[in-house]
């Protein structure tokens, strides 16, 4: 019950600072375009998307039985979890001027993309080796009380 | 410091004396480390109470403000909460690795850093335990990193 209420509570939170700062974006944005008003069909599907990415999040990077897998694993659940509904949702919002706009959604999958990749090379080339440190040191330690 | 053991078949307990000139801070950390010595935690499993040894537990994990100590081949309920049993055990033993879990580092067999700056911990058992953030930078200083 306690990890329910801890994973609602960061829900909560979550959901706090994402739609907030989304709903300012989306002001700038709007008021940048010289549009005075932000439809509150909008509004609510910013909101879903939030709640969803919020979920998916704490599903995939608070859970205990997650975390313990990796965060490679919880990353790439999170992107299964979220990236389709984003990009459904992106649709729905006409994020990209509609829905026939290839170069957002290029530089869209690219930036996905990437940031994957990046975090792919930084677990398997800098984290590898600090968990060698890291696991030759405790081992010393252990062995050193014994 | 010299140490003696006086077999004694009299003696119905341990009984350990300590002679010195002055009490100084180090004879006092030394009394309070021999009255908080222990060899073993008393817990329950399916009703019977138990004594298990310090080496042999795996991992304490506080539920739902239930306390569990976990070994090889079982779990065992106790009464104590996680910060009670903190302040019983041996800080260079056993580490206190998130809000709900005590880790034994002696079974410690190997140590993940993550990107998250959470600490992936594999135990004897294979099991994995989490050691948050907020806790890694102490288990850094202790292991020397």
């Amino acid at each position: 019950m306690g990890r329910v209420k801890q994973i609602l509570c960061g829900i909560r939170d979550g959901m706090a600072y994402a739609f907030s700062w989304l709903v300012i974006c989306t002001v700038a944005v709007s008021l940048i375009g010289g549009k005075n008003a932000v439809p509150v069909s909008f509004l609510i599907k910013l909101f879903a998307l939030c709640l969803w990415a919020v979920i998916s999040f704490m599903v995939c990077f608070k859970t205990q039985r997650i975390q313990k897998k990796g965060f490679i694993f919880s990353l790439t659940l999170f992107y299964i979890l979220f990236i389709p509904v984003e990009v459904l949702m992106f649709f729905a919002m006409h994020i990209f001027s509609g829905t026939g706009n290839p170069v957002g959604w290029i530089v869209f999958g690219v930036i996905v993309a990437l940031s994957y990749l990046l975090s792919l090379l930084i677990d398997h080339f800098v984290m590898k080796r600090d968990a060698e440190v890291y696991t030759r040191k405790i081992l010393d330690y252990t062995s050193k009380k014994t | 410091m010299k140490a003696e053991i006086i077999q004694d078949p009299a003696e119905e307990i341990v009984r350990v004396e300590i002679h010195c000139s002055d009490v100084t801070r180090e004879v006092s950390k030394l009394k309070c480390y021999i009255e908080n010595y222990r060899t073993g935690l008393i817990g329950t499993e399916n009703g019977t109470k138990l004594m298990v040894g310090l080496s042999e537990i795996l991992y304490i994990e506080s539920v739902d403000k239930k306390t569990f100590i976990y070994t090889d081949n079982s779990v065992l309920n106790t009464d104590k909460r996680l910060y009670e049993l903190e302040e019983l055990l041996d800080k260079s033993d056993f580490f206190r690795c998130s809000k709900s879990v005590i880790i034994n580092i002696n079974k410690v067999v190997k140590l993940k850093p993550e990107i998250t700056r959470n600490i992936l911990a594999t135990l004897t058992n294979g099991e994995v335990v989490v050691i948050s953030r907020r806790y890694a930078t102490e288990l850094k200083k202790l292991i020397g990193v």
